[in-house]
């Protein structure tokens, strides 16, 4: 949940973070700004831990700037327009939640994406210049950008991820059968463990 | 001269431990392998991410470990990753660190060590399990994970609401200076259910404050996280 501290931190950095992507200030109903907002979301929701797409913040590359949004502009971003929006180019679906978030009398729309919960969020609509139906969207390692799948590092990325998600609920069903068999550790493994860090501990 | 664990030390802090129940010391080969998966298995469910893994800054390598301390703004932490895939955090708790915040600088009433915030609390036990899960899956643990937490620093602190939540009616002070939760779990039960496993810890964390919360109620907040 991004809230004002949080977002303070995040401009703190300097930069876009993996899990972070500003967008300048603008309204919900620009066609060509609202391809970029999703093509944004789409690649939060194919990053491990999902992240945060912010509105109002403009970044030249160099300098994030907290220019906020006018009344009319934090209109537009309501949840179930958005939700609509997001529906026509996602398949088959990204979770999010929207927040305003208000950071030194100004106003920003924080899109709180959550990761992929069964299969992988891929592009199902095209936009000129800016999205392309069938395409995967992720976030790059290092260089914190969003774009089509680069390379085979993201897309094995992606794929593990997705097999890790499956495999995990079905530990959570195999869970609700029984318990599963936990190995104590043994005392001499204890004391070489917290002997290990003892300058720490 | 003062370290950053010297600094850490000073103030309320974390102290997190996860470690097979196997020694084996060298059951991660290459230190390059350990780092890498101290960076896969980093949660970053909010802004900061558990443990934070800053490529900006160098990591310092050891024969038998790797590790890594942030101090900026109000983020001050450690880190260290060993061969035999035990992982140590130490982390100062962040509203202890706020008088060298410029961006949540602290407010007229603020006092280093008043209060605990619930929802940072809750939080951070899940980033907590989270990353112990992960941990288990990147060095491929097949025995079992014990997951030990020790909060320092609570002597007459105040649990704080979180945002948007009703304060309480009166004071929930702690007593006691530390408290410590240990115990051991499959990788298994890890993988499929670290946010239930993150509920009993923080019940009984609470508890030490006064506060009787229910499992639902840690539910409600954790949901507040992404994911």
């Amino acid at each position: 949940m991004m809230g004002p501290n949080d977002l303070r931190l995040a401009i703190a950095l300097g930069r876009e973070q993996r899990g972070t992507e500003f967008k300048g200030p603008g309204e919900k109903t620009e066609k060509a700004f609202l391809a970029k907002v999703v093509r944004a979301v789409l690649g939060m929701a194919n990053k491990p831990d999902g992240g945060t797409v912010v509105v109002g913040v403009d970044d030249d590359g160099l300098v994030l700037t907290a220019t906020g949004l006018t009344p009319g502009q934090l209109a537009t971003w309501g949840y179930d327009d958005l939700h609509s929006s997001i529906s026509n180019y996602a398949d088959p679906y990204v979770d999010f939640d929207v927040r305003v978030v208000s950071l030194d009398g100004k106003d920003f729309v924080a899109i709180e994406v959550s990761e992929f919960s069964e299969i992988p969020v891929l592009c199902k609509k095209g936009y000129p210049q800016t999205l392309r139906q069938g395409a995967l969207y992720v976030r790059r390692r290092g260089k914190n950008e969003t774009l089509e799948v680069p390379s085979h590092v993201e897309m094995r990325e992606v794929i593990e991820r997705a097999a890790e998600i499956r495999a995990r609920k079905l530990l959570g069903i195999v869970a609700q059968l029984g318990p599963a068999t936990v190995e104590q550790p043994q005392l001499a493994a204890d004391e070489m463990f917290a002997n290990e860090a003892k300058d720490l501990l | 001269m003062r370290t950053l664990l010297d600094k850490v030390r000073t103030r309320g802090h974390w102290i997190v431990r996860i470690h097979p129940t196997l020694y084996r010391p060298d059951r991660v080969a290459r230190l390059e392998d350990l780092e890498q998966a101290v960076r896969d298995s980093a949660v970053a469910l909010r802004g900061w991410d558990f443990p934070h893994y800053d490529l900006g800054e160098p990591r310092k390598r050891s024969a038998g470990y790797v590790e890594q301390s942030v101090d900026w703004e109000y983020c001050v932490e450690f880190w260290r990753a060993y061969k035999s895939g035990q992982f140590v955090s130490i982390a100062g708790l962040l509203e202890d660190w706020r008088d060298q915040s410029t961006i949540w600088p602290p407010s007229q009433d603020w006092r280093s060590g008043a209060t605990l915030g619930i929802q940072e609390t809750i939080f951070r036990i899940v980033e907590i399990y989270e990353f112990a899960a992960r941990w288990s899956r990147s060095l491929e643990i097949e025995d079992s994970l014990v997951v030990a937490c020790t909060l320092r620093g609570l002597q007459n602190r105040t649990l704080k609401a979180g945002p948007g939540r009703r304060p309480f009616f009166g004071a929930q002070t702690c007593s006691a200076s530390e408290w410590s939760h240990s115990l051991t779990y499959s990788p298994a039960e890890l993988l499929a259910q670290a946010r239930e496993l993150a509920i009993p810890p923080a019940v009984a964390l609470f508890e030490v404050f006064g506060w009787n919360v229910s499992p639902d109620a840690i539910r409600e907040v954790q949901r507040e996280l992404r994911g």
